[in-house]
């Protein structure tokens, strides 16, 4: 099965869909509209005593896109939505008929929600900085541009890996509202939660760090240490890291790679498993 | 040639067989009617066929080669089978905020189709869906929602249309407008069709080719000619001793001529055989004749007769959870 061709045709079809538009203006008004109350409930000064100063572009991202999960939340619902609209209305039996092999179907759904991704966070970024910028907001310590594309690229890669598990399990269980309740779980940070807090009393209870290990390997995992440490990309996690939930620190598996490549090494990880899953899982399977 | 032959197909749910070593053959050109009852293993039979269901046992032939989900190689139709093949099973895969034309022109560039827009274009033309503009798709007719399924089914100009009762809940009128459209397709196109549905006077109409189903197994395979034979009058005899007449009668193997023993110890005798000379040779062979009544059958009576009587339907078989019928 062609991708280039499905791509065109999922393209057309999202262009048109009024769906996909309302919850990208959703997610700029509720990220930014946060942001902005945040701000001014905090009397505008997100350095306290510096006035409307940030310290890095890498900061502001953090506390305004990554903070509270919004965006994942809206592009967990965007996914949902694209993992199981085929097959809800039936037009998955006119695209699998007489095809012996599925995947290039659902690899390029996986495709277009990377692209799909990038897109919610390319505009929320994009309308962050302008509205700061508007508001007179600036940067005390401004990183060179190469860390911000880094940062930027290390939030895609976890919200894309965050997409990627969605659909997975979309299409796994197909089950629409089981998904977008796990994603929403997921993206609001409550399984990642529950995790650490299970780690913990298990730890507690049986000396076994390896379960700590375990847990520190959710994938939300490094988006939290990416959205609380904006700014130490390049410092060995262990040495830095203060958890807010039960502190695993002391447990974490990061072999002393610094975050970003703790990060990415998660995120391709859960990406590569949710990828052989849905191929394994939907290789041979009944689609009705 | 068989543009769609199964062979010992088998599907299991939950232990039990929804479809049970089916043997079809669906010649090149034809219009071939697959009736059975709700339940008899239609649907599983179309969808394992079009490579929606994977079968638990036996084999899909489509177009002369074995049709295997998951398979690897030329042979298996990786690609070459799609472009051939034109489904619409139970719903119509239609997006419900989108227009008549932009349903079809999405499936066209998903196919890659180098002109998506006149090729809609074409096929609204050809379902006569033309005039729709730009309304949704949500807002049409249950017989405009079947005619743009099957313009869909069309994309790609396929060789063989599977359609699953895409009669019902159609008016008389939309119902017409669907079977003669199916039948200019045939005509004009070649395109062979295996069409599923409960409506036998539209089948009647059409069909050149019927399989019967029942219990998930293949009854009978007929021509639509054979059909008409035994469908016309029959001949009803009691004898004091069945089981010896219809003996009797089978070793006289008159051509054309077929037997079918009733529960209520009647033979039913079908094809060119007239009652008189049935009469002569019972009486020959010194049978003693209770009665002897000519009479006719309609299709639907044949059809019925031939899925199984009320008394005898078999259980319905499991259903995967979501499959509707």
């Amino acid at each position: 099965m062609m991708i280039l061709p499905l791509l065109k045709s999922d393209f057309y079809r999202l262009v048109r869909s009024t769906y996909f538009w309302v919850v990208s203006v959703l997610s700029v008004l509720v990220s930014e509209g946060f942001t902005l109350i945040g701000i001014l409930a905090g009397s505008g000064e997100p350095t306290p005593g510096a006035g409307r100063v940030w310290q890095t572009h890498a900061q502001m991202l953090s506390s305004s896109l990554l903070a509270g999960g919004l965006l994942l939340l809206f592009t967990s619902i965007l996914t949902v939505r694209i993992a199981s609209e085929d097959t809800e209305r039936g037009l998955v039996k006119n695209l699998f008929a007489g095809r012996s092999r599925r995947a290039g179907y659902y690899i390029e759904k996986l495709v277009l929600i990377a692209g799909i991704t990038a897109w919610i966070l390319f505009l929320n970024v994009a309308v962050m900085e302008v509205m700061l910028a508007v508001l007179g907001y600036r940067y005390a310590q401004p990183e060179p541009w190469g860390r911000t594309i880094l940062y930027v690229a290390l939030m895609l890669l976890g919200m894309f890996a965050m997409g990627a598990l969605v659909a997975a399990m979309t299409w796994l269980i197909r089950s629409k509202a089981f998904s977008m309740t796990a994603g929403v779980l997921v993206a609001i940070g409550i399984v990642n939660s529950v995790v650490s807090l299970a780690a913990a009393v298990l730890i507690s209870a049986t000396k076994m760090k390896w379960i700590g290990t375990l847990a520190q390997m959710t994938i939300t995992s490094p988006l939290e240490q990416l959205g609380r440490q904006p700014d130490n990309l390049f410092i060995t996690l262990g040495a830095q890291s203060t958890t807010v939930l039960p502190d695993l620190s002391g447990t974490a598996p990061t072999w002393g790679w610094p975050l970003w490549v703790f990060s990415l090494v998660l995120f391709t990880a859960w990406i590569a498993l949710s990828v052989a899953v849905t191929l394994l899982a939907n290789r041979r399977r009944d689609v009705c | 040639m068989n543009v769609l032959e199964t062979r010992a197909l088998g599907k299991r749910y939950a232990g039990k067989y929804a479809v049970d070593h089916l043997d079809m053959h669906v010649p090149q050109g034809a219009i071939y009617g697959f009736v059975g009852r709700n339940g008899a293993g239609k649907s599983t039979v179309m969808k394992m066929a079009a490579g929606l269901v994977a079968p638990s046992e036996g084999e899909v032939r489509l177009f002369g080669e074995p049709f295997v989900l998951g398979g690897h190689g030329s042979g298996h139709g990786a690609a070459g089978h799609a472009r051939r093949l034109g489904v619409l099973i139970e719903n119509p895969g239609i997006l419900p905020t989108m227009s008549a034309m932009d349903n079809l022109v999405a499936l066209c560039l998903a196919v890659g189709d180098p002109s998506p827009r006149k090729t809609a274009a074409d096929l609204l033309d050809v379902v006569g869906l033309a005039h729709t503009g730009r309304k949704a798709a949500k807002g049409f007719s249950l017989g405009m929602k079947q005619r743009l399924g099957l313009a869909m089914a069309l994309v790609n100009s396929p060789d063989l249309l599977l359609l699953d009762e895409p009669l019902n809940g159609l008016d008389p009128e939309g119902a017409r407008a669907i079977r003669t459209m199916l039948v200019k397709l045939n005509e004009t196109r070649g395109v062979t069709i295996v069409i599923s549905s409960h409506v036998l006077d539209q089948l009647e109409r059409m069909c050149t080719h019927y399989g019967v189903i029942a219990s998930g197994r293949m009854v009978r395979e007929m021509t639509a000619r054979e059909v008409a034979e035994e469908c016309g009058n029959s001949i009803r005899v009691r004898t004091a001793d069945t089981s010896v007449a219809l003996v009797l009668l089978q070793d006289r193997n008159l051509p054309g001529v077929r037997y079918a023993a009733e529960s209520d110890g009647s033979i039913i005798i079908s094809g060119d055989a007239k009652p008189e000379a049935i009469a002569r040779m019972l009486h020959d062979d010194g049978q003693t004749v209770l009665e002897l009544a000519v009479q006719s059958n309609d299709m639907e009576d044949y059809f019925v007769h031939l899925m199984g009587s009320d008394e005898t339907q078999p259980e319905q078989p499991a259903q995967p959870h979501g499959g509707a019928r």
